[in-house]
């Protein structure tokens, strides 16, 4: 529980914000590699934190993202042409490359004219299937953080992403609460046994136990939690341990070990959220391991679109909402679904999505099962806050190679913190234990 | 006409308003029990003042209203599950009792958790086909109030529910405003001379006289007002009285049927009509439905007009589709107002000025007096909240049921009041 300027200040991340100003000092997901394939092909809108920018790939196939206004009068770059090593505003001809740096000026006669102003870009970094952009002040750019899944092939790597019509806090909630997963996933986690996805086979004990004991500590880049899953099988009782990492400000790595979230906000109340798995050996972003992972989850194209989940749906009357009643099906549930709803991925976003589009926390009743939620909230709150002060936001100084989710069974006295051996614990008054 | 500011205090009616204030302090319809038909049917969204809420019917036939977020993590509890005496989030699977308790928290290990919380609920009565709720304060609840159709076997009863885009002010000037009947709905007027059913015989006369005489009175309830109309060759004159209960109830002249209008949010609105009839079984066909059709209450009309319940946004009768207006149907002659159906008539009149329209922009008649009288009512009980006393309709003593709407002829010399001897001028 938040009071309403706690929850403002958390999820609120526009200009002139404190979590805007948070988030603006971290590299950012803008879109997807995937959305921009062609050197020279259409440019792209994008909007990250309240902002309204676009992205071109040039003839040379480097990405551009500068501001979606011309910077000569405005118009939108979005209807430019991408000409060479260029983007070109159809109002004057002015003709931007990647860098912001103006090539031509056709209007103005003074030749040396372009050569004293520079359109406004940002500096952009492509990997691991999506491509990063930074906002923030030049004098504090970090290096771009390195992740497991930057070094693979893309043949060993699956990049999707779905569009959410609420704010980014929703959903990274329910990224780090296990405890909904047995009763909100109970239909599709009881198919698990009779899939063969590594996926399908790392969630399927969940169904065992509702009640998972929860254990949450800040870490040098947010904070990890464990779920302990007390698991009565017929061979034994056995202890699961799911461990998931949260790297702020917007960053979580699943307890599967092989999937990475990322949840960036495009407004105050719309986020885009990318999901990456990878695999050291299989070549699992080739079909036919692709898209069945994505059916499994409801990512697939045809799922996202039909759930008004993809960047061209999301705007439309098919997203969401209240009106279509989040795309649950009664008569599903009445024939003993338990949701009614399509699968993970729509189970998730219909809960998330219908609190609201950015949630009352002055509302809600946070119990043992919600103790990583409370982290969550305080993580937030304290890379706001050093980052007024003027400190360096939480995880600049983490390394982020050593961050993991994992998940294994406990042989009796081991406990759960040697499945995450790189991780660097935070101790003092900051981690005492509280609900939020 | 009233000050800008004065129009704001009149019409607003969220939790932090005065007139918010005032409106859960009365027990409010909420919804139609036909809207919950079955046991363990699907829950129902329900807004009311500006709150999300979520009814449901439990294995029991127990109506419950909850807050529309789940108290846990906010999640809907629209998509709950229904089963086992109570709604169930599927999120985590906290399960809720019609009343709040907590029956079960599957996720925490805690079994005496469940005890120490409870979900916010609200007082649940069903009625007379209506399901009524009161958001207010829990010392303040008033006792339910008895209406004429309470007690009836619902075959007796006639409810519908349909939805007015705009604020409930609107929707209520126009149910105390007798002079436009003759007007806005000569069309079916025309029609009642035809038609056999109660109610257009019993509205039959007005096409004749277009400006009767108005007198409104403050009544402890609220108001009541006269239309009295003389026929010029008879010199009989003809009294409609209608009554007007605080804050939403409107009793017809023609003593057989209310109308209820109550505020989803500033600028939309759920009205309900509740037809009775002692001898006749209005509630079953053919009965039911020719009334419904008569009015332009069918299932038909409404959804047709974009005023069902479960209209889409596109349907809803606005400038972008001219309100559903027939232009050639008005020059050929067919129709006076271009609308089918008196009730799209009305919505038509009550949103075209706008979501909240501006009063201080307004020209009032004589004709207008008793919608001058609700405004004072309204604005007198917003007022009375504020300073924390009982809004109008809840002092002590007031009995809302002996509110009536009646129609008659009234003797020279007689006055109208003569008709509802069951009416309390308001205290002084």
């Amino acid at each position: 529980m938040l009071s309403q300027a706690e929850n403002e200040l958390m999820c609120r991340v526009g200009p002139g914000t404190g979590m805007g100003a948070a988030m603006r000092r971290s590299w950012l997901p803008a879109l997807a590699s995937s959305e921009l394939p062609e050197p020279g092909g259409d440019p792209v809108h994008v909007e990250l934190l309240g902002e309204h920018f676009v992205a071109f790939r040039d003839a040379e196939g480097r990405v551009g993202i500068l501001d979606e206004a011309c910077c000569h009068r405005g118009a939108s770059l979005l209807l430019g042409r991408v000409e060479g090593s260029g983007i070109r505003c159809i109002y004057h001809g002015w003709k931007y490359a990647v860098d912001g740096k103006v090539l031509e000026t056709p209007n103005v006669p003074d030749p040396k004219f372009k050569d004293r102003i520079r359109a406004r870009a940002y500096p952009v970094r492509e990997s691991g299937g999506l491509i990063w952009t930074y906002l923030g002040p030049a004098d504090l750019q970090p290096p771009l953080p390195e992740w497991p899944w930057m070094n693979v092939e893309p043949a060993q790597r699956i990049n999707a992403l779905a569009l959410v019509n609420c704010n980014y806090v929703q959903i990274m909630e329910g990224l780090v609460d296990s405890s909904h997963l047995s009763v909100l996933h109970f239909t599709p986690l009881s198919q698990a046994g009779k899939s063969e996805l590594d996926f399908a086979r790392k969630t399927e004990h969940m169904v065992f136990d509702a009640a998972p004991r929860i254990e949450a500590e800040l870490t040098d880049f947010g904070f990890h939690y464990v779920a302990l899953r007390d698991i009565a099988a017929p061979e034994g009782r056995r202890i699961e341990a799911r461990v998931a990492a949260f790297i702020s400000p917007c960053f979580i790595a699943n307890p599967n070990g092989d999937l990475f979230f990322a949840v960036v906000p495009v407004n105050d109340v719309t986020t885009r959220f990318y999901h990456v798995w990878w695999s050291e050996e299989r070549k699992i972003g080739e079909e036919p391991l692709r898209a069945q992972q994505l059916k499994f989850v409801g990512l697939d194209d045809e799922a996202l679109t039909r759930h008004g989940m993809t960047p061209a749906t999301a705007i439309t009357e098919l997203r969401p909402s209240r009106e279509n009643r989040w795309h649950q099906n009664r008569e599903l549930l009445r024939a003993g679904h338990f949701t009614g709803i399509h699968t993970f991925t729509q189970e998730d976003i219909a809960v998330t999505v219908s609190g609201g589009a950015l949630r009352d926390r002055s509302k809600e009743m946070l119990s043992v099962a919600d103790l990583a939620i409370g982290r969550l909230y305080r993580v937030l709150l304290n890379t706001v806050k050093r980052v007024a002060n003027g400190q360096a936001p939480i995880a600049a100084e983490a390394n982020t190679r050593a961050i993991r989710g994992a998940n294994a069974t406990l042989s009796p006295g081991v406990h759960w913190h040697t499945l995450v051996p790189g991780h660097r614990i935070q101790r003092g008054a900051d981690t005492a234990e509280s609900v939020a | 006409m009233l000050s800008q500011a004065e129009n704001e205090l009149m019409c607003r009616v969220g939790r932090a308003t005065a007139m918010g204030a005032a409106m859960r302090r009365y027990w409010l319809p909420a919804l139609a029990t036909t809207e919950l038909p079955a046991a363990d049917g699907d829950p129902v969204h329900v807004e009311l003042l500006g709150e999300h809420l979520v009814a449901f019917r439990d294995t029991e036939g127990r109506v419950g209203i909850l807050d529309e977020a789940c108290c846990h993590r906010g999640a809907s509890l629209l998509l709950g599950r229904v089963e086992g005496c109570g709604i169930r989030c599927i999120y985590h699977g906290w399960k809720y009792a019609v009343d709040g308790r907590v029956l079960e928290t599957p996720n925490v290990p805690d079994v005496k958790f469940k005890d120490r919380i409870r979900a916010r609920a609200y007082p649940v009565r069903e009625a007379g086909g209506l399901i009524w709720t009161y958001l207010g304060p829990v010392d303040l609840q008033p006792p339910f109030p008895e209406w004429p159709w309470h007690g009836l076997s619902s075959s007796h009863v006639l409810v519908t529910a349909h939805k007015v885009g705009c604020n409930h002010v609107q929707v209520l000037e126009g149910l105390v405003d007798s002079s436009h009947l003759g007007i806005l709905h000569s069309n079916g007027l025309r029609a009642s001379l035809e038609s056999k059913l109660a109610y257009a015989t019993k509205v039959a006369t007005m096409q004749f006289d277009l400006a009767p005489r108005i007198e409104e009175e403050p009544t402890d309830f609220g108001f009541h007002y006269a239309a009295l109309r003389t026929g010029s060759t008879s010199g009989v004159t003809e009294a409609r009285i209608t009554a007007f209960v605080m804050p939403c109830v409107v009793l017809n002249p023609n003593g057989d049927v209310a109308t209820l209008v109550v505020p989803s949010n500033d600028e939309s609105s759920r009205f309900f009509h509740v037809w009775w009839d002692l001898e006749r079984p209005i509630g079953e066909e053919p009965l039911r439905s020719e009334t419904l059709r008569f009015v332009g209450l069918d299932d038909g009309s409404l959804r047709a007009f974009g005023v069902a319940l479960d209209s889409k946004p596109a349907t809803v009768p606005a400038r972008h589709n001219r309100f559903h207006q027939d232009r050639i149907s008005i020059r050929d002659g067919r129709s006076s107002s271009g609308i089918t159906g008196l009730i799209e008539e009305d919505v038509v009149a009550s949103v075209s000025g706008g979501v909240i329209r501006d009063r201080s922009k307004e020209m009032l008649s004589i004709a207008d007096l008793a919608v001058g009288r609700l405004y004072r009512v309204y604005l007198e009980s917003a007022r009375r909240a504020a300073a924390g006393q009982a809004p109008v309709g809840l002092a002590p003593g007031t009995n809302v049921s002996r509110a009536r709407g009646v129609n008659g002829e009234i003797a020279s010399g007689a006055h109208w009041r003569t008709l509802v001897p069951g009416h309390r001028h308001a205290a002084a």
